[in-house]
Order: structure tokens, then sequence, then C-alpha cells
């Protein structure tokens, strides 16, 4: 049987049925994804999973300045006497400013991203994909594009019949795109974001748990929150002009809930309840 | 080889994970968490040893166990995959009546049934052995006819369990009930103690009441330091704060300061 041989109401039935079909297919296929692995808690290797090279950059200038290895002064940054670095990106940070400079050297030198793409090898052996990769939108365009074609296909065979009435058919193409949309969204989407999601849950929310920080007196909690949530949580900090981020632009991703580099919105419930503080005694 | 770590609590979550590399050992509260956030306790788990501690199953009580926690607990441990899962020698209810505290039980030998009967129950649905802890108490429970460290002693015999001290729960009812707390450490089997809560907690008159609102105490750290001496085994310290949060320089420094003790008291014991 062809479908396009069929009849206007019979096609938009077999149109109903096909949408129906690569849904429940869809579903079916993230019902059954493997659980989502793990990834070390390395706040540059998140920062990267999370925002990519610059992402990774830019955290480790916000750890350095909190540590006093580096120093701001306006918008310009500044190694500090005796700076010391932990991992090879941080070196390759207090190479590239031996000159004072603004962020947006270290930003956009070839060493330093060198240093943070090194990062992704180390995400790989994880097994986790770039940031970029988002099986919910890969999944999208599958099934969207195969409801488009046969539409389109059963558009122009009408057309080249002189027939118009085709506003039904424009209706269910546009109820079907909604309906991938919603179910595909419903997925699991990238590695990272997962392993985000993961870490945004345990720390809860971003701004309430950086508010208890105290400027220069971090430990390592600060690369944490901002590995997860951006360093804009930071903004009251005395250095953050001088590595304020530019605004995101609205991706697929951070439509779909993962902020990339604001401030990070609650998350969830409360982690290690009972026993609160103040109860006037826990005994145990 | 010593552990020492911290209770997982949400305010010191960024600082928990900021510093794996000085936290050996991180302890999470069993809850009905949302399967977000057990997912994420999960990888928490991954990362580093994590121990799951109950505060609300009432173990040590004639009356039965609540099945719903009991069931909770189980949960949370299969979800986590702790490396141990813990719970106090407390009741926390009666006749029906959550009283919403950890109260000490009447040291008797039916009290000593009741936890060997609940501890079987919770060993058949939550599938291991918890490890049981001493709890603080502000009164001398009514209904005794023995003392703190012979009825621990008793309960950890009756139960097999092992015992989870805590040093400030220990130190408080010392203080309170004016007895030499190591009495505790001479009537438990070394061997039995599984892993050690310290935190602090401040004067109420004559009294000390456990509320983990405040730095460890010095006598607390000499109590870490003379179970190090005594325990053949390698033990895990755990530091407990519950609010006031101080930044957490000031809290790893707490953590040093208990490795040290571990260290002071591993010394006496190789001497």
């Amino acid at each position: 049987m062809n479908p396009f041989d069929l009849a206007g109401p019979q096609f938009l039935v077999f149109y109903v049925a096909l949408t129906t079909a690569a849904l429940l297919v869809v579903a079916i296929v993230q019902l059954r994804e493997p659980p989502r692995r793990s990834l070390p808690l390395d706040p540059y290797l998140i920062a990267y999973a999370r925002g990519g090279a610059e992402e990774a950059v830019r955290v480790a200038l916000l750890s350095l300045l909190d540590r006093g290895q580096l120093f701001a002064s306006g918008e310009l940054l500044a190694v500090a006497p005796g700076a010391s670095a932990r991992r090879p990106l941080e070196r390759a940070i207090l190479e590239e400013l031996a000159q004072p400079a603004p962020a947006a050297g270290p930003l956009a030198s070839g060493k330093c991203r060198a240093a943070a793409d090194r990062l992704a090898a180390e995400l790989e052996r994880h097994g986790v994909p770039p940031p970029s990769f988002d099986p919910r939108r890969t999944r999208f365009f599958a099934v969207a594009g195969v409801l488009s074609a046969v539409a389109g296909l059963r558009v122009a065979q009408a057309l080249s019949r002189g027939r118009t009435n085709l506003g039904f058919l424009f209706v269910l193409w546009f109820v079907s795109m909604l309906l991938a949309y919603a179910v595909t969204r419903a997925g699991r989407g990238s590695a990272t974001e997962g392993i985000i999601e993961d870490l945004k849950a345990l720390l809860g929310a971003g701004e309430a748990a950086a508010a208890r920080l105290v400027p220069f007196r971090t430990t390592g909690d600060a690369e944490m929150l901002a590995a997860a949530y951006g360093v804009g949580l930071f903004a009251a900090y005395p250095y953050f002009a001088a590595i304020k981020p530019p605004p995101a632009p609205a991706t697929w991703v951070a439509t779909a809930g993962s902020d990339s580099s604001s401030c990070g919105s609650s998350c969830g419930s409360s982690c290690g309840g009972g026993c609160g503080g103040g109860c006037g005694g826990c005994g145990g | 080889m010593d552990r020492v770590g911290i209770g997982w609590r949400r305010e010191l979550a960024a600082g928990i994970l900021g510093n794996l590399d000085r936290i050996d050992v991180v302890e999470v509260l069993a809850a009905d968490y949302p399967r977000r956030e057990l997912n994420a306790l999960r990888s928490l788990a991954a990362t580093v040893p994590v121990h799951v501690h109950g505060t609300d199953l009432g173990l040590a009580s004639s009356e039965p166990a609540d099945e719903r926690r009991l069931s909770r607990m189980a949960r949370v441990v299969a979800a986590i995959e702790p490396e141990a899962w813990s719970e106090h020698l407390a009741f926390v209810r009666g006749g029906g009546v959550e009283i919403g505290h950890l109260a000490a039980p009447p040291r008797s030998a039916a009290s000593i049934d009741g936890a060997a009967r609940n501890l079987a129950r919770a060993r058949a649905v939550v599938g291991c052995d918890p490890l049981v802890e001493n709890v603080a108490t502000l009164i001398d429970p009514p209904g005794s006819d023995m003392d703190e460290p012979a009825f621990i002693a008793a309960a950890l015999e009756a139960t097999g369990c092992a015992l989870l001290l805590d040093l400030h729960n220990l130190y408080a009812n010392a203080t309170s009930f004016n007895w030499d707390p190591r009495a505790m450490l001479d009537a438990i089997p070394p061997a039995r103690i599984g892993a050690v809560h310290i935190g602090g907690g401040r004067r109420l008159g004559a009294r000390v009441l456990d509320d983990h609102l405040h730095a460890v105490p010095d006598p607390v750290y000499s109590l870490l330091a003379e179970v190090a001496a005594r325990a053949p085994g390698p033990l895990t310290v755990i530091l407990e704060r519950d609010g006031r949060y101080p930044p957490m320089p000031d809290l790893l420094a707490e953590l040093d300061r208990a490795r040290a003790a571990l260290r002071l008291g591993r010394a006496r014991r190789a001497a």
C-alpha cells in the first residue's frame, strides 16, 4: 500500500498513525537508555563538560584569583609574586599572564585553550561525549525530519494535482512537531547535562551556597560552584569584573534547563535533611 | 588506614566536594530523597566512600521499628550503595506518639531485647547490619537498671552489631552525670568500634547539650586519641555539624585535628 495513493481523510489517519508509531519508538529508546556514567568531581573537568575550553579557563581564573595566585587591577590580571599552579591549565594561565593582561588574553590564548582541551581527552576517557552532543536534539530532528518529509511530499503531490485543501495536514504536522519536541525533551539530555544536573542536585541553590563563602577564604568550594553554575555566582566578588563572562546566547541546551554561565536557579529539594540546626540538641 | 570525614549537609556541599582531597569519607543522612537527588548521591558514592546515617528508626525500643522507615532506609541503601549504614540506640516513639527526638531508652534488659528484635528486622529489610550509635541525653533514663557503658556493651553483645561511637555524646553524658568517659572505652571491646562520630555542643548548667552547632571540644579529641590507642583496626571518624556553619577552612582544621589525635593515639598504641 502506498500511503500517497490514499484519499485525503485516510492519509490524515495514516499520518496520525505514523506520528504515534514514531513517538512510541522514541519513547521506548529513551526508556531503555543505559545508566548514566559518573564523572570525577574535578571542577575544571566539570566546567569543560558544561561550557568547553573557555569555561574551564574562566573557572581556573576564578580559582587562581581567589587563592591569591593572580590579582586583579581593574580589568587587568597579573601574576602574584611566588604564584604556583596545581594543574597544567593553571600553569598555562600563569605563563600567559606573565605580563598583566585582561582575561581575554588567556581566554583566547592557544596555549591555555590547548591545556583546557586536554580535559576533553579526559572526558572521553570517562566515556562522556563532547558537551555539544545532545541525544534529544538528534532524536527530535530525526523524528521531525521523517514526519516533515512525509507531510512535504503529500503537499507537493496535492499541489501538483491542483489541490489546495491542505489545512488539516498543516495542523497535524504542526501538532506532530509539538509532540515530537515534548517526547524527545522528556528523554535524557547529553551525558554532560546529566552530570551537571547531578552536581547541582548535590550543591543545591548556587546563589545561596555562594553567598555563604567569603572572598579569598574559599577553599575548593568556589571552584566547584563555579564549575557547576558558572562564575556569574561570584558577581559580588572584588575580582569579578576581570573575569566577567559575556551574556550567554540561548541554545537548545540552555532553554532545556542547563544554564551555561548564568547564576543557576534552585535545584531540587533538601539534601541531608532532618536534624537541622538549632533544634536544641540532636542527641545523635 | 584511619579515615576522617564529615557529615553531608547541603550547606557544606560545595566545601565538601571542593575538598575531597582532604575528606576521606562522607556520611549522608537517610531521608525521603527524590529520585534525582538519589542519583546524585549515588554519583557521590562513586567518588568518595559514603556512609548512610539514620535518625528516626527508633531501634532501641520495646516497640517494633516502623516498617515504612525501614523500607525507606532499604531504598536509600540500595540506591546509594554505601560502605556502611548506621542508626542510633534510641527510641523515637512510644505508644504510637512520635517524640521528634532521639531519646535514650531505659538501660534495661527489655530495651536490649527490643533492640535485638528490631535490629534483626532491620538486617532482614535493609540487607546488612547497621552500626549502632550511643546517644546523648540530658536526663538519666528512668527505668534503667544498668549504667551506660554496661548497657552499650550488652546491646552490642546481644545484637552482634558494631558500634558507631559518638565521642561527643559520650563526653556529654559522662560530664552531665559525672562519670569517667573512659569507663565506656573499658567496657566495649575495642574491635567492636566500627566508626566514630565527633561533634560539638554547649553547656546547659551542669549538663552538656549535644547540638552539633559548635566546634569539637578538646576533651573529645583526647577521647579520640584514647580510642585510636585501643582500636586494633582502622577507624573511620566523621565530624557532625548541623548548623551555624563556619567557613570550610575551619571545618577542615577540625578534620586535621582529628587526624592529629588519631596519629597521637596510634603512636601511643605502637609504643
